[in-house]
């Protein structure tokens, strides 16, 4: 399906980190160059497409501009009737392949690639590959044929399609293979994923940050991992087990999954990574090397070889920004269009939602990501980046408004849950309402004895220590607005399997951290009752 | 064998010498250069310590000189090493360097010892060390960090994609076979074994090798100064034959005066220095050698090219011949700043145009160096390049985009070359070769586009004088046309005002006037009637009384119809019966003569005949009026064309020029003594104009006057 790479395939190292890292070398001037050639040739491609048409009122912008002034922004519901269930008709040209979303807001969104923009979004995601395992600049420790243990979602998800791209286009060995990988479910996959990286080794692992974890705290739990199995007797597994035992014995500790599985580096996607960063880096040895995309827009930024804050990637998608203020107002009248600022207008501390318009004759044109982001810098000091510095905030439909003062976000409540110190299985937190009074209810299954009124004493601690319009907040008020359910041991593993059971798709096994709707919650209290 | 023997290091000392000195003279702040030329001093110093020690004339000294060898030997394999990985990027262990730097120390540490050479011995070959105890640990240990060197090579060779690169390194990779396999048998004399000692050959070889990757390959940058100074360098090789084949003649003379001698031949010798260059450059650019003389002989006499698309025909086609391309073409920025195809080569089926602001253009701009079509897939910036180019680039092969700068350091055009015709990648020569060439060019080009475009500008210039010389003819006339009409609008604005203000005096007039006046008139009747046997003095006052009325009736009647302007009710009347009618109407002094001139009979036209009967008789009235004195009144009507043209000529008193212009405005009059109030002639032009018809007069003051009318006459044929 693909052609291998030349570039990628030649081993010129300077040349393969030109050409796939040299972005990070880019001015602001020269982004937005980038950017607007690249969109205005997508306007030129598109506009005479009929979605093109639909969307642009069969106007042809002539400048960005113009572009920003006449084309209005955009959400999925105004391309589901037109690409809906994989309906290439009215493309500007017809796709390659079809991946979807995970589906979390409703039903799944169904999204077209052209083989070009698989073509950047593989480079993409190989050069967040090249960063994960990069120790300076230009250093380049992955080429074909490395060894990329890969626990992801497979196709028709976005990182599915990835994944036959980093076979088929770089010629990367991925474990376990796809023809397999695709076969087993997400925790056999895991399972048969790390058996064979311990028989052929391991050179990056691409994961989502809670599974690495997970497998981490199993090794190093006593009743975990470990066990025996034929398979160890393997000479060169065994020599791997005896290589990993020796290297823990000379650091006097106990052995640790980088002994085992001693990778370059670990590409991590998702709002996890960041929180659990230490914890990652403590089991497997490597900080984690964040990716930020979606399955609209391709990779859009990634953390550079100091794996700090993210850079966005500019031959994707052109980027555009909505401030909070405008967004907020936006929130509250539905009519109104709020206006969006460029890369060139960031300014640091501030959180904006990202609209973004595809390259390479894909659809989406000034469309709303609903992501929200932070910068964090307008540039890298450390590597010499020019270029604004993000941080993945939220999701807007993960917002949890409270008092009208703080929006926490899923990132925040994360951490301070991981802050208390508590031991838990899985958690989910909703705005509700106790006598009218809107509160924070949080749903945790412990894995320790707590109290419910001590956890929400702790997790409100910690939610003051990390937000001040939190601690505001709570100020106003003069009430902790925590409150914590607690739930059965197995209440989530239960909910998992009966998903499973009923052919859920990998994406709804687990109810969402964020604002799970009523049903969920009720099956969950439903399944704590059952212990 | 034995002058052999003396000449061969001496020959690798200077070799390596002059080496190190180009490459240093580069760029010396270069950590690579550096390293380099560190290596090929350290050969250069191999070679001189041979010598010293060949040339000794007693075992002590021979001695000294081995030692020393020895230390340069090792140290030939550790700025070996740390040059190659420098060179190459290869990484290995960080104590590698620190280790082989700490093994040469310790050898020199060691040298004063009998542990690494014990003594010196002499053979058929000259002198030759002993070795100690650890002379086979110090050799391997040199062997190895040569071995290190040569594998990070042939690595850095396996992963390199560059033409260049890899040549470089094939070369330098040789270049250390042939030195450790020379080597080899200069060990073997150490060790006992009777070999001549040629190992100071493998330096030689590795220098020469060197050269060549250095300056065909581009191992470390360097382009002119290491043309020139191979050709140095082979100079000195010719005069160095001479000076051997001297001195086989048996005539000795010192080290140093052989040095200056060489020295001064050098310079004594420009015409053998041209020669050696142009054959360094024939063996630099190879077979296109002699198109690059003719690029070059073209560039020199293009300053004298005005004719831009015979310069670019001629320079692509060059180009083309030169490089072996299979396609050139010649971009030059047209006037909206994008860059267009100005001439091309062979595939003219393209008009690829780069935009001004294509990633491409600013690229070139920015690095003003030549672009390769690898680099735009590698290049961020150029990652933005259009599919649409990117796709018209693969399908004409282009595999250069060399750019043209003028003296002010602005691109003025871009060369873009296609592939090879035997699809081998360019090389850095032919690089080269397109930089001398554009260097020339670019200004040239320039000069040449500059004054086309000047050219063009200039009779575009010369078309839109002409054209503005016509615009102002035209518009001169234009202006006098549109003066006239203004004038003319001006006039019957004016005149309209001015019949307005008589109409609506007129209306007041007439108002205040027909009553008293008809009351006059009815008095004047009855007076006449009573007084029918009065005297004739008292009935001459009456009729005085009705004429006078009857005058001031016709003069308010006249200001009415000026005011009132009635359209003409029109009939088709024949003229000749109206004109009779108006002579048989009026008054007649006997002293005036009336005569009907040239008249075409059955003239007809559509007219209202109360009004023109009424312009008939103004003029005829004002014609006997102007003829006090006597004279003839001719009357003709005749057909011109589709008008009748009626012509009153009389033979009166004429009227002056500065009167003639005004003659038919209205309450103008030269006749106020006579009771004219200055109308009849207005009242005509306004009857005449009504009937889409002229009125005219021309007059000669003394001679007479003729007032010519124009009616448009009815054809019967048309009419039907």
């Amino acid at each position: 399906m693909f052609e291998k790479e030349p570039v990628f395939q030649s081993g010129d190292k300077a040349r393969i980190w030109e050409k796939y890292c040299g972005f990070l070398d880019l001015s602001v001037k020269e982004f937005m160059q980038i950017q607007e050639n690249l969109l205005m040739e997508q306007i030129d491609l598109v506009a005479d497409s009929p979605i093109g048409k639909a969307i642009m009122k069969g106007q042809k912008p002539e400048s960005l501009e113009d572009f920003r002034k006449s084309v209005p922004l955009t959400t999925y519901e105004d391309y589901a009737s037109i690409i809906g269930e994989c309906q290439g008709d009215a493309l500007a040209v017809k796709p390659e392949v079809w991946a979807h979303t995970s589906g979390r807001g409703g039903g799944f969104k169904w999204v077209p690639y052209t083989s070009r923009a698989l073509e950047k979004w593989g480079d993409s995601a190989l050069c967040d590959l090249i960063l994960a395992t990069a120790e300076r600049k230009g250093d380049v420790r992955i080429k074909p044929g490395s060894r990329l243990l890969f626990i992801l979602a497979p196709r028709p998800y976005a990182s599915g399609v990835m994944s036959i791209l980093f076979t088929e286009r770089y010629g990367l060995k991925l474990i376990p293979p796809i023809e397999l990988s695709e076969k087993l479910q997400f925790w056999e996959r895991i399972e048969m994923g790390f058996k064979l990286a311990l028989r052929h080794g391991v050179d990056i692992i691409g994961a989502v940050g809670t599974v690495l974890v997970k497998m981490g705290e199993n090794f190093v739990n006593p009743s975990g991992g470990k066990k025996f199995s034929l398979s160890m007797l393997h000479p060169v597994v065994l020599g791997r087990l005896l290589r990993a035992w020796f290297r823990s014995r000379v650091h006097s500790r106990s052995m640790m999954p980088y002994d085992l599985w001693p990778a370059k580096g670990l590409s991590c996607g998702g709002t996890d990574a960041g929180i659990y960063r230490k914890t990652i880096e403590s089991y497997w040895g490597r900080i984690p090397h964040e990716i930020y995309g979606a399955t609209e827009a391709g990779v859009i930024g990634m953390q550079s070889w100091v794996k700090k804050g993210m850079t966005l990637f500019p031959y994707s998608s052109f980027f555009e920004f909505i401030p909070e203020e405008e967004r907020q107002k936006g929130e509250k009248d539905k009519q109104y269009m709020p206006a969006t600022v460029l890369l060139d207008e960031l300014k640091p501390g501030n959180i904006y939602e990202v609209v973004i318009t595809n390259f390479h004759r894909m659809p989406f044109l000034r469309y709303r990501l609903t992501d929200l982001i932070k910068v964090v810098s307008l540039e890298e000091e450390e590597t010499g980046i020019k270029l604004p510095q993000i941080v993945f905030h939220a999701r807007a439909n993960d917002l949890i408004d409270l008092y009208s003062i703080v929006m926490l976000e899923e990132k925040t409540v994360w951490q301070a849950i991981i802050e208390t110190g508590i031991s838990y299985e899985d958690w989910s937190a909703r705005k509700e309402y106790e006598n009218d009074w809107p509160v924070l209810r949080v749903y945790i299954e412990a894995k320790q004895e707590v109290e419910a009124d001590v956890l929400e004493q702790r997790i409100n601690e910690r939610l003051q220590d990390l937000s001040v319009l939190y601690t505001e907040a709570v100020e106003e008020v003069q009430k902790n607005p925590v409150r914590v359910t607690l739930l059965s041991p197995g209440s989530f593993r239960r909910y998992y399997e009966g998903k499973m059971k009923a052919g859920a798709d990998l994406a709804h096994l687990k109810p969402s951290h964020m604002n799970a709707p009523d049903n969920v919650i009720q099956e969950l209290l439903r399944l704590s009752k059952e212990e | 064998m034995h002058n052999f023997l003396i000449i061969t290091p001496l020959f690798a000392f200077g070799l390596s010498l002059v080496l190190a000195i180009f490459v240093l003279y580069r760029d010396h702040r270069n950590n690579i250069n550096r390293l380099f030329s560190i290596f090929l001093i350290s050969m250069a110093l191999w070679g001189f310590f041979t010598y010293g020690l060949r040339s000794s004339s007693n075992t002590d000294t021979a001695l000294i000189w081995d030692k020393a060898l020895v230390s340069i030997v090792v140290l030939c394999g550790v700025t070996f090493l740390h040059f190659s990985i420098i060179r190459t990027r290869i990484k290995l262990t960080k104590w590698l360097i620190p280790i082989a730097y700490i093994v040469l120390l310790v050898v020199i540490g060691l040298l004063p010892s009998q542990l690494i050479v014990k003594g010196i011995a002499e053979d058929q070959y000259g002198y030759y060390p002993v070795g100690g105890l650890l002379i086979p640990i110090i050799a391997l240990a040199s062997y190895t960090f040569f071995i290190i060197g040569l594998s990070n090579f042939i690595r850095a060779y396996r992963a390199s994609s560059s033409y260049e690169e890899r040549n470089s390194y094939l070369y330098i990779i040789v270049g250390v076979c042939f030195f450790l396999f020379l080597g080899v048998i200069d060990l073997a004399s150490v060790f006992g074994v009777p070999l001549p000692p040629i190992a100071i050959l493998g330096n030689i070889i590795f220098s020469i090798l060197a050269s060549i990757a250095l300056l065909k390959f581009k191992l470390i940058d360097m382009h002119v100064v290491f043309r020139r100074g191979v050709a140095y360098l082979l100079l000195m090789v010719v005069i160095g034959l001479v000076l051997l084949a001297f001195d086989l003649t048996g005539l000795s003379m010192p080290f140093w005066g052989y040095l200056l001698l060489l020295v001064a031949v050098i310079l004594a010798f420009p015409r053998l220095w041209v020669r050696i260059q142009r054959l360094v450059d024939r063996w630099f650019f190879g077979e296109r050698f002699d198109y690059m003389e003719a690029l070059v002989d073209f560039s020199r006499e293009s300053h004298e090219i005005g004719d831009l698309n015979y310069l670019g025909r001629s320079l692509t086609g060059l180009i083309y011949k030169a490089l072996q391309a299979s396609s050139v073409r010649l971009l030059l920025p047209s006037n909206s700043g994008d860059f267009t195809v100005q001439a091309s080569e062979v595939d003219v089926s393209s008009q690829i145009t780069l935009k001004k602001y294509s990633p491409i253009v600013l690229w070139l701009e920015d690095n003003k160096d030549i672009l390769r079509r690898q680099d735009l897939d590698v290049v961020p910036l150029l990652q933005s390049l259009s599919s649409s180019i990117a796709n018209e680039i693969k399908r004409i092969k282009a595999e250069l985009f060399v750019p043209m700068f003028s003296r002010d350091n602005k691109l003025v055009g871009v060369i873009i070359v296609g592939e090879k015709a035997n699809q081998q990648p360019y090389s850095f020569r032919d690089e080269y070769l397109m930089q001398i060439v554009i260097n020339h060019m670019a200004v040239e080009l320039e000069n040449a586009h500059l004054y086309q475009t000047e050219k063009g500008q200039r009779e575009e210039l010369a078309a839109r004088d002409l054209q503005l010389e016509e615009y102002s003819v035209n518009l001169e006339q234009l202006v006098e046309k549109r003066t006239l009409e203004l004038r003319d609008t001006q006039d019957k604005l004016a005149i309209s005002a001015k019949l307005a203000a008589i109409g609506q005096l007129a209306s007041g007039v007439a108002h205040e006037l027909r009553n008293p006046l008809a009351v006059i008139n009815n008095a004047a009747y009855y007076l006449k009637m009573v007084l029918g046997d009065a005297d004739e003095k008292v009935k001459r006052h009456l009729d005085m009384m009705e004429k006078e009325v009857i005058r001031s009736s016709n003069v308010i009647e006249g200001l009415l119809d000026l005011a009132r302007s009635k359209e003409p009710v029109l009939s088709d009347v024949v003229l000749n019966t109206v004109i009779e009618e108006v002579i048989s109407s009026i008054d007649i002094p006997e002293n005036i003569k009336v005569e009907l001139g040239q008249c075409d009979t059955e003239v007809t036209a559509a007219i209202d005949v109360n009004q023109v009967e009424r312009v008939f008789s103004n003029l005829a009235t004002n014609a006997i009026q102007a003829m006090s004195k006597g004279g003839t009144l001719t009357i003709g009507c005749r057909r011109q064309k589709d008008y009748a043209v009626i012509e009153f000529r009389d033979t009166g008193r004429g009227i002056p020029p500065e009167n003639l212009k005004r003659i038919f405005e209205s309450m103008f009059t030269t006749k106020s003594d006579m009771g004219n109030i200055g109308i009849g002639l207005a009242i005509s032009k306004t009857i005449i104009e009504a009937h889409k018809g002229t009125i005219d007069v021309q007059s000669e003051v003394g001679k007479g006057t003729t007032f010519t009318v124009s009616l448009p006459i009815i054809d019967s044929d048309k009419s039907e």
